[in-house]
């Protein structure tokens, strides 16, 4: 009677582990096929070439000074068509797994926070002033990880751009500097 | 695109979040169940009783505990990684125009109106008549051979004489109210066509009824069934709840009077019959609800035809059950 109990069990143990693998097989089957048939959800990126073909930004703006201890090439780029085109780029401190440097670029009105990871959360200190006749809003403060950042935004062409690093705001500025012509 | 920037601005809120995965993690742990029935070939009414509590429990605590484990479940970095990400199914246009989300959201409020139609109407109207204390006449006096039946019935069973109500009706009809002083109604004309061992077993059942309304499950679960209103699934899953309640009680009935082959007669004469052709034909709707009811009578006859018990399982697939929902529901979001 014990016997046959076990037998039952241990029956039952297999029969489920088998339904839940083709279950969790099925799910990702059916995920897998709704990303092929149209793509509207953020996807990673190989190289910044592929991002600005997928996602249909006019262009990508890339700094063209980076502060010492940032790892080349990003750790991330990860972007969107839809439902409105935006990508943003991760940086790592070298040697380092903290993301230190973030990049992102959006059209339209709507925020693209959703691509950073890390997230300015407490702005202390907010100003206003002009980079190379660009109005650009430099905040002060700190960011989803509790560590001190600083992050600078602007529009132009009707593409948003917001820089966030976790470090000196100087550096954000020369950043900024940097990718404003 | 302003239609799909709508869907996406909905779906990325807390509560847009909690609708789509209450469906989601309904589905998922539906199947599940059915599989750990068929795994573990579990007959037991109770047991498959509690699985179903399972599907209108899990999907209404789940997303709110994992989100509390995990707060950022809903960014898009943890979409990535997920298994199942709910935002690549509806937010597709169909057509260039409208979004996945439109054809489901429709399937959940068709949901909403079958619940208050066909489910929350009919609870509520009931409600009214009992308090009204509408309902078929009593009989006074039952003939005597009326009466002699039903004391023979009685015989073996927990129930006194003065908790059975004759009902001056025709048709076959038997039902039991519960509270502090439960009565069971028996029309006449169930009296006149069963024989003593079908009443006895069709007064056991209802006395099951009575016993196990002391533990209210269906109530905690019409409940649940309440608060998941849109959701399809539960409707599903409380329906099939409510018809494992009626194979539970004829459980109790054949363990108090050992007679399940009587039962599944007194059962079988309840099976609507055919209209015949001369009759007119039926609504498709009426026609709809005879056939789902004829197949529970059915399935119940069976039953009691070949009656035997599950093996111990000491609620392993329970635990089974709940951990590979666990597992799963908590990367579909």
């Amino acid at each position: 009677m014990l016997n046959n109990a076990r037998q039952g069990i241990l029956r039952g143990l297999v029969l489920m582990t088998l339904f839940s693998a083709l279950i969790v097989a099925a799910l990702g089957g059916i995920n897998r096929l709704a990303a092929s048939i149209q793509r509207v959800s953020a996807q990673p990126f190989a190289t910044i070439e592929e991002a600005r073909r997928h996602i249909g930004l006019a262009h990508i703006t890339m700094p063209a000074y980076f502060p010492e201890g940032i790892a080349w090439p990003p750790s991330l780029l990860i972007g969107q068509k839809k439902p409105f085109p935006a990508f943003a780029m991760e940086f790592r401190k070298t040697g380092g797994s903290d993301i230190i440097l973030i990049v992102a670029q959006y059209s339209g009105a709507s925020d693209a926070r959703t691509l950073q990871r890390v997230q300015l959360t407490a702005a202390q200190e907010e100003t206003a002033y002009t980079i190379k006749k660009q109005p650009v809003q430099l905040q002060v403060g700190r960011c989803s990880t509790g560590a001190a950042c600083s992050q600078m935004r602007w529009t132009s062409n009707d593409i948003q751009h917001t820089v966030l690093f976790v470090g000196s705001p100087l550096e954000l500025i020369r950043i900024a500097e940097s990718m404003i012509h | 695109m302003g239609t799909s920037w709508n869907a996406y601005a909905l779906l990325s809120t807390y509560w847009g979040m909690y609708l789509v995965q209450i469906v989601l993690h309904s589905i998922i742990i539906a199947v599940l169940a059915e599989c750990a029935i068929m795994a573990w070939r579990i007959r037991n009414p109770v047991s498959r009783q509690w699985l179903r509590v399972m599907v209108l429990t899990l999907p209404l605590v789940a997303f709110p505990v994992f989100q509390l484990i995990s707060p950022d479940r809903g960014t898009i970095f943890f979409r990535m990684q997920s298994l199942l990400d709910s935002n690549r199914l509806l937010l597709p246009d169909l057509a260039g125009t409208v979004p996945m989300i439109a054809p489901l959201l429709f399937v959940l409020g068709l949901s909403a109106v079958i619940f208050v139609v066909q489910e929350l109407i009919p609870v509520i109207t009931n409600l009214v008549a009992h308090m009204r204390g509408a309902g078929d006449p009593l009989v006074k006096e039952p003939d005597p051979e009326m009466s002699l039946k039903i004391d023979q019935a009685l015989a073996g069973l927990p129930v006194d004489r003065e908790s059975i109500a004759v009902l001056d009706d025709d048709d076959l009809v038997l039902y039991s109210s519960t509270g502090g002083n439960p009565v069971i109604y028996i029309s006449t004309g169930m009296i006149r066509q069963y024989d003593v061992d079908h009443l006895e077993g069709a007064f056991a059942h209802e006395v099951a009824h009575i016993r196990r309304s002391r533990r209210p499950l269906l109530i905690f679960a019409y409940i649940l069934r309440t608060l998941m209103f849109f959701n399809p699934v539960a409707m599903i899953e409380f329906r099939r709840l409510a018809q494992e309640e009626e194979k539970a009680c004829d459980d109790y009935a054949v363990s108090l009077t050992g007679k399940p082959l009587a039962l599944a007669e007194a059962i079988g004469m309840l099976r609507p019959v055919p209209p015949s052709d001369a009759q007119e034909p039926q609504a498709a709707e009426i026609a709809l609800e005879d056939y789902g009811h004829d197949i529970l009578l059915k399935s119940r006859m069976l039953r009691l035809r070949d009656i035997s018990s599950d093996i111990s399982l000491w609620g392993i697939p329970h635990l089974a059950t709940l951990a590979v929902f666990a597992g799963i529901a908590y990367y579909v979001v």
